[in-house]
């Protein structure tokens, strides 16, 4: 598991007003947003495409259920933050998603709050983890990105 | 890349950190490599756990690590895996582990080095850390297959060849049902 609240990171935002376990959301949890075989968009009309500025973060508990949300500005009031997603809870992996019509088509696992930049080649739990919730919560994924994860999954 | 640039970059948030490896050059992050491992060994330092996630995420920001990088780095990474604090051991582990997985190193010495490391945290006092440790040396874990190729590749001691037949040996007598057992009564009590 990735932990957030016991570390001194935690404690540094929480004394500059950085910290946004707190921030009540807007939380989506993924397999609810599933829709005639894609991913709708929670705030606007139609499938889900992400852009640069509306990048879109996700982070798996220990249920395997996908918390994701789009990522906020650090500071600004209300902002969503990984550490939101599951408000502080340690995580079996976080990190980022690119979502084109509807479609999952790439994965990162890029989250400073609970350090797993580079874990899904060398942590193949984390990368099983994502694989079973995507899995679980009937998510479209492309082809470029089943690959990836079952690679990683089964290296 | 001085000292005080890199101590002026650790005021910044660890998100910020964490992207700026991707917004850089290589030789950029070679140098911010070379200047935090250099800092990794400053007793003095603030906030350690941000300084290994930044060098986590400078190595796994690089196509290939050399080895000399490789080797500056990972020394006080194996320093830092015996820390006091279970946090900072974690940390360390996983940023080797990351460091190890983008180099293509030829250094027995520092391999064996590595491993001892990883064997060590398998008697961790931490749950998450032993757990950690077992899933490095799977014998089709990426990292663990790095390792023993160094040992191939330098026709090395037999070290990882005697632990590859050790690791066989436990996979006979213990099924695949009783590890996954295991491995989720480990998760369950770190939650």
């Amino acid at each position: 598991m990735y932990d957030y609240h016991n570390t001194e990171i935690r404690v540094e935002r929480l004394a500059t007003n950085r910290d946004h376990c707190g921030t009540p959301g807007p939380i989506y949890e993924l397999a609810q947003l599933h829709a005639r075989g894609r991913i709708s968009d929670p705030e606007r009309d139609g499938p889900l495409t992400t852009t640069d500025d509306r990048r879109l973060i996700y982070a798996v508990d220990a249920d395997l259920q996908i918390h994701v949300g789009f990522d906020g500005d650090r500071g600004t009031f209300n902002a969503v933050k990984h550490e939101t997603l599951f408000h502080n809870a340690p995580v079996e992996a976080a990190g980022e998603l690119e979502v084109a019509d509807g479609v999952v088509v790439s994965i990162n696992d890029r989250s400073g709050s609970y350090g797993t930049m580079g874990m899904m080649r060398v942590d193949r739990r984390m990368a099983r983890a994502v694989l079973a919730a995507m899995r679980r919560a009937k998510v479209p994924l492309s082809e470029a990105v089943v690959d990836f994860l079952e690679a990683q999954a089964s290296e | 890349m001085s000292t005080q640039t890199l101590d002026e970059l650790l005021v910044s948030d660890i998100d910020d950190l964490t992207a700026l490896p991707s917004r850089i050059g290589s030789d950029a992050r070679h140098a911010l490599l070379s200047a935090a491992a250099e800092a990794l060994g400053r007793p003095d330092l603030p906030s350690r756990l941000k300084l290994i996630r930044f060098v986590q995420a400078l190595a796994a920001s690089e196509r290939t690590l050399s080895d000399s990088a490789a080797e500056s780095v990972a020394v006080p990474l194996i320093t830092a895996a015996h820390a006091d604090d279970p946090t900072e051991r974690l940390a360390a582990l996983r940023c080797l582990a990351v460091v190890t997985s983008q180099t293509e190193t030829t250094n027995l010495a520092l391999t064996h080095s590595i491993l001892a490391t990883f064997e060590h945290a398998r008697i961790d006092s931490s749950l998450e850390i032993r757990a950690f440790a077992n899933e490095l040396l799977s014998a089709d874990n990426p990292v663990f297959r790095r390792l023993i190729a160094v040992e191939a590749a330098t026709a090395g001691t037999g070290k990882m060849a005697l632990y590859l037949e050790t690791l066989l040996d436990s996979a006979h007598t213990m099924s695949d049902a009783e590890a996954d057992d295991s491995n989720a009564k480990d998760r369950k009590s770190t939650n």
